[in-house]
């Protein structure tokens, strides 16, 4: 589903985020990509839905490389990846129901299916009570589960998660590791970039290590301990 | 792709923008609607000018007239060689007898044949030119023709005109470039300002996958919503003007009635709002281009 095929990718400024990145993630898995900040975990997700284009090596997604997309098509492969990030990225001045509505409205979906649809992803990140709140009402867990919601509005068969827990506390954190796993478990691809060994270590899944923009480590059902900075 | 919910949801979040971005949108409309306005009474005065210059030919004619002494048939001959003239359009031959005719009906009954012992009237001919302008050259033309009396024309009205609608339409090209330019600037800048107001939304819609047009259309319709306000308030403007002035010259009719675009106020309204409508849907695009580029705010937020 996801290939790295001798993937560098060297930014602007000189400095390498990946060097010779082999990687393989099959349809259904979950993987945690874990190292110290600054390893370039969230570069190899940036990669994956095309806000980075590889210096060097091939991406594929789904049998397609990811870069040869062009430009004004790059919407097509970002409907099949849901994306969540540490600041959640909500609009302030919308409802949870709004936020996700705008997902649907700007992927042209009719307002019919929005209110059938909505309800129903309320209901797996557990929010149906809340449709009416503001961000700023919603403590961080819940405007995170407000993210997933509009991340899997399109159904997206691939979902990527940048330190989704990173400004959460530990039993927040650990039941929106287990919203994700349930989202895993009905079909989709997960991944989540992460430095939370002690979140990584409940989980025992998949442990791709990054360190120095080079994969360390790739292991089934394995954990993490994060090095002292 | 554009089914009626999201054509709904577009106008929407362009209103949205509109008044999230109140004053600047205001500061746009406004200038939009002072460039139109000025630039629509000069082309409204070019054109009129135009017109005038066009009817100089009937209204300022040549008059050519023949020496009392030459015979039918060298009279015959100078109206030959007028018509072989570059830029003569049409040459009309005004015998004595019907030039005196016409002249004692211009003076009334105060004169008549028996106060004077012969007919003073020459053999005329009336020649009007293809190219006002060309006056000066045809009339040494002419007066060098054997049998040619004098040529007389009203050179000073001719020169005026023509010079007048020249200058007319010179500056109000400059004058419309200029406020062009500066709509342009502002409305450009006004939909700037609401790209960055907007950048989250923008960031989100990429992630989801929307397409690049579904993301521009709201701001393109934003420049249009504000060229084309713009537009008819200039409109409003004009008609406020047009009636001022017709009052004002009122007791100037035989001057003004000279004065005539020749277009209505329904074909002036066409234009404006067209021209308009071009002029938002450039300003946005141009911002569009410089700032949503794939990328660019996503960049600017990391």
């Amino acid at each position: 589903m996801i290939d790295f095929r001798n993937v560098t990718l060297i930014y602007p400024n000189g400095i390498p985020a990946l060097r010779h990145i082999n990687l393989r993630v099959g349809k259904g898995e979950f993987v945690f990509v874990v190292g110290p900040t600054g390893t370039g975990k969230s570069s190899l997700l940036k990669l994956i839905y095309r806000e980075e284009k590889p210096t060097e090596g091939e991406v594929m997604v789904n049998g397609e490389n990811v870069a040869a997309i062009p430009d004004h098509s790059v919407w097509q492969l970002r409907r099949h990846i849901g994306v969540i990030f540490q600041d959640f990225r909500l609009l302030p001045d919308r409802t949870v129901w709004e936020n996700i509505a705008f997902a649907l409205r700007v992927t042209g979906v009719s307002g019919r299916q929005i209110r059938r649809r909505i309800p129903e992803f309320l209901e797996l990140v557990g929010l149906s009570t809340r449709p009416d709140a503001l961000p700023a009402q919603l403590s961080g867990g819940e405007q995170q589960r407000t993210a997933i919601a509009r991340a899997l509005a399109l159904d997206p068969p691939i979902l990527l998660a940048d330190e989704p827990t990173g400004n959460l506390d530990p039993d927040t954190s650990w039941e929106i590791m287990q919203l994700l796993e349930r989202i895993n478990l009905r079909g989709a691809t997960v991944l989540v970039a992460t430095h939370d060994s002690e979140m990584v270590n409940r989980m025992r899944k998949r442990v791709v290590a990054l360190n120095n923009a080079v994969i360390v480590r790739d292991e089934q059902k394995a954990s993490y301990h994060a090095q002292p900075v | 792709m554009l089914n009626l919910s999201s054509l709904e949801f577009l106008l929407a979040e362009a209103f949205s923008g509109l008044k999230r971005n109140r004053v600047m949108a205001l500061a746009a409309i406004l200038t939009a609607a002072v460039s139109l306005a000025i630039s629509a009474a000069f082309g409204v005065c070019a054109l009129a000018t135009h017109r005038a210059c066009e009817r100089l030919p009937q209204q300022f004619d040549m008059a050519v007239y023949v020496k009392r002494e030459a015979s039918e048939g060298q009279v015959r001959d100078v109206g030959r060689r007028l018509r072989m003239l570059p830029y003569v359009d049409n040459v009309e031959f005004i015998s004595r007898e019907e030039g005196w005719k016409e002249f004692r009906k211009q003076l009334g009954t105060e004169i008549s044949t028996q106060d004077v012992l012969y007919n003073p009237a020459l053999d005329t001919y009336r020649v009007s030119l293809s190219h006002p302008e060309q006056s000066d050259s045809v009339q040494k033309a002419i007066s060098k023709l054997p049998y040619v009396d004098s040529v007389d024309w009203r050179q000073k009205e001719v020169v005026f005109f023509t010079g007048l609608s020249r200058v007319v339409s010179a500056a109000g090209l400059m004058t419309m470039i200029v406020l062009f330019a500066g709509s342009v600037f502002i409305i450009g800048n006004t939909i700037r300002l609401g790209i960055y107001a907007r950048r989250r939304e923008v960031a989100i819609m990429r992630i989801v996958g929307a397409r690049a047009s579904f993301i521009r259309l709201p701001f393109l319709l934003e420049g249009m919503l504000i060229s084309g306000t713009g537009a008819l308030l200039a409109l409003l403007l004009m008609r406020f003007a047009a009636n001022y002035l017709s009052q004002v010259t009122r007791g100037f009719q035989s001057v003004t009635r000279f004065f005539d675009s020749g277009i209505s106020y329904w074909q002036l309204s066409a234009v404006l709002i067209g021209v308009g409508l071009s002029l938002g849907a450039f300003s946005s695009s141009m911002s569009i281009r410089r700032y949503l580029r794939e990328g660019s705010l996503e960049k600017g937020q990391r």
